[in-house]
């Protein structure tokens, strides 16, 4: 087999899949897109994702995003919250530096309850800020995504649907040919 | 008979409050028009109009004044002087008129908001919604003054001495907690029949649970305000209310309030799957109300009964004669109208889609 003829057959099917993303369909209404969404999720596609200027709302059913964990690490972070600052105050005012307060006894429970408090939403806080950020894999420089044409668009006034090539149904042929049925504006593959 | 009075006070201040968080929440409905609003409002409407019959039901309060109150026993006045001091508020005929004057803002307001809503669904005139609102922002804050002071009069001065400047804002905490857990269980407890079957989804009943775990948290927070502010101070005239209510056996019942109608709803209502399911949002409703009661219960008693826990047969007896009249008021009134509104789109659009 010549280095003619291998060129020939990569050209015939484009590009090798390692080098691909996904392919991105692009549209002109919000409505649209989520109309493609849910019929592409209906047509069997998983890894897909929706990119829109706003919110929009019934999107994440249509992809089949399921509820994240960011709630229960948020609840954990509040757990160590809770646990750190009750622990600060016992061991300080208790056992490290034990201190007479107005005749109260050491271990005066509600004294220790603001702090505590505080503590508890701090935590849960960072855990819901740096969960999110962990969870999305942020920060992030550069994601593939952003390799599709007219992708700048997609915080103006465009809508854009992609299927990625970790989709186990994605074929470049019969995913192309799909997209097209959808009516887009557009249909691109995206490189990584 | 100083039994009764006892029963009386703390199964009328219950069912008030219940009454006045319906109130409560009805305006906040129709101050922001949130659309979680809508499936509930009839229930909230109609326990508005329980008002008349607590305002009636209230009057045999006067008969048992010196049971209850000490600034009511002429004896105990006279030796004291912070009493004589605070005599010329408590007069019969002051407290009366204040009596009558809550009752008159809350019904007059009520009747006036119910009637606007019957208007707007019968002509379609989409101004009444703006009157509506008009009202009830300005009926919002007579509703905070109202209730603070009617939760002093009849609550809070059933303690010599004592005084807590949030007590009000408890209060409205403490009945927003009460109505809600109602409404959502009459919602939930129906969710299955028509045509409430068509409007309970799990985004209702998600934005719905989320609103009972802020009004837990909220009386959680104000309640543990109270007491931490009092017992840091720890002044010989306000800690004797946490004193009498913590000796005796009654300290049992805020430690248990403390899991009962805190953690246990806060840490349930924090499942996202808690509140997806109406049958676990009712049973969630069903525990607080409870819990309510348990509350009210502690706040009243201890004080009458100092000699320790007790529980007279006549508690449930006329706790469930009042709660008999009051559930028979309110499904009377739900009864006169239709089970949902019918006068905002938002919620005509659920109906069509269904």
């Amino acid at each position: 087999m010549s280095t003619q003829e291998i060129h020939v057959h990569e050209a015939e099917s484009a590009q090798p899949r390692a080098n691909l993303y996904g392919m991105v369909a692009e549209f002109d209404h919000a409505d649209d897109l989520l109309h493609a969404a849910q019929q592409t999720y209906a047509a069997g596609y998983r890894k897909i994702d929706a990119y829109s200027p706003f919110p929009i709302h019934g999107m994440p059913e249509a992809i089949g995003f399921k509820e994240g964990r960011v709630g229960l690490i948020t609840f954990l972070g509040g757990v160590l919250g809770a646990l750190t600052g009750a622990g600060l105050q016992i061991y300080t005012t208790v056992i490290d530096y034990p201190m007479n307060v107005g005749g109260r006894p050491l271990m005066s429970i509600p004294s220790f309850f603001p702090a505590t408090y505080e503590l508890t939403i701090l935590f849960a806080s960072f855990g819901a800020a740096f969960g999110m950020l962990a969870l999305n894999g942020l920060p992030r420089p550069h994601h593939p995504i952003f390799n599709a044409p007219n992708f700048d668009k997609a915080s103006q006034n465009k809508f854009f649907l992609c299927i990625e090539a970790a989709d186990p149904k994605f074929d470049r042929v019969e995913t192309r040919r799909y997209l097209e049925g959808l009516h887009p504006t557009a249909v691109s593959d995206v490189e990584k | 008979m100083s039994n009764l009075f006892q029963s009386y006070l703390f199964s009328l201040i219950f069912w008030v409050s219940l009454s006045l968080g319906c109130f409560g929440l009805m305006l906040l409905h129709h101050t922001i028009r949130g659309k979680w609003g809508l499936p509930i409002l009839r229930f909230l409407e109609a326990g508005s109009m329980t008002l008349v019959l607590m305002g009636v039901l209230f009057l045999v309060v006067f008969a048992g004044l010196p049971y209850l109150y000490p600034w009511a026993r002429p004896d105990e006045v006279a030796k004291d002087p912070i009493l004589q001091h605070r005599a010329g508020y408590y007069q019969l005929w002051f407290f009366a008129a204040r009596f009558a004057l809550y009752f008159a803002v809350w019904i007059l307001i009520s009747w006036l908001l119910i009637k606007w809503t019957r208007l707007q669904e019968k002509t379609g005139d989409s101004r009444y919604a703006q009157k509506r609102t008009n009202l009830s922002a300005p009926a919002i804050i007579a509703y905070a003054v109202t209730v603070t002071f009617a939760s002093t009069d009849w609550v809070m001065s059933l303690d010599a001495h004592w005084s807590s400047t949030m007590f009000g804002f408890l209060y409205m905490a403490s009945q927003a907690l009460t109505a809600m857990a109602f409404a959502i269980f009459l919602l939930t407890w129906r969710a299955s029949q028509k045509p409430y079957s068509e409007v309970v989804n799990p985004a209702l009943t998600r934005d719905l649970g989320n609103i009972l775990l802020a009004f837990t948290l909220l009386w959680a927070y104000l309640s543990f305000s109270q007491y931490l502010i009092i017992w840091s101070a720890n002044l010989p005239e306000l800690i004797p209310y946490y004193i009498k209510r913590n000796k005796g056996g009654w300290n049992w019942l805020p430690t248990a309030m403390l899991f009962g109608q805190f953690f246990v709803p806060f840490l349930l209502l924090l499942i996202p799957s808690v509140k997806a399911k109406t049958r676990n949002l009712m049973m969630i409703a069903g525990w607080i109300l409870v819990w309510r009661i348990v509350d009210i219960f502690w706040q009243i008693i201890p004080v009458l009964r100092p000699d320790g826990f007790s529980i007279r047969a006549t508690d449930p007896i006329v706790f469930l004669a009042i709660g008999a009249l009051w559930m028979g008021f309110f499904f009377w009134q739900l009864k006169q109208r239709s089970p949902l509104p019918t006068h905002d789109p938002r919620l005509q659009e659920a109906l069509d889609h269904a």
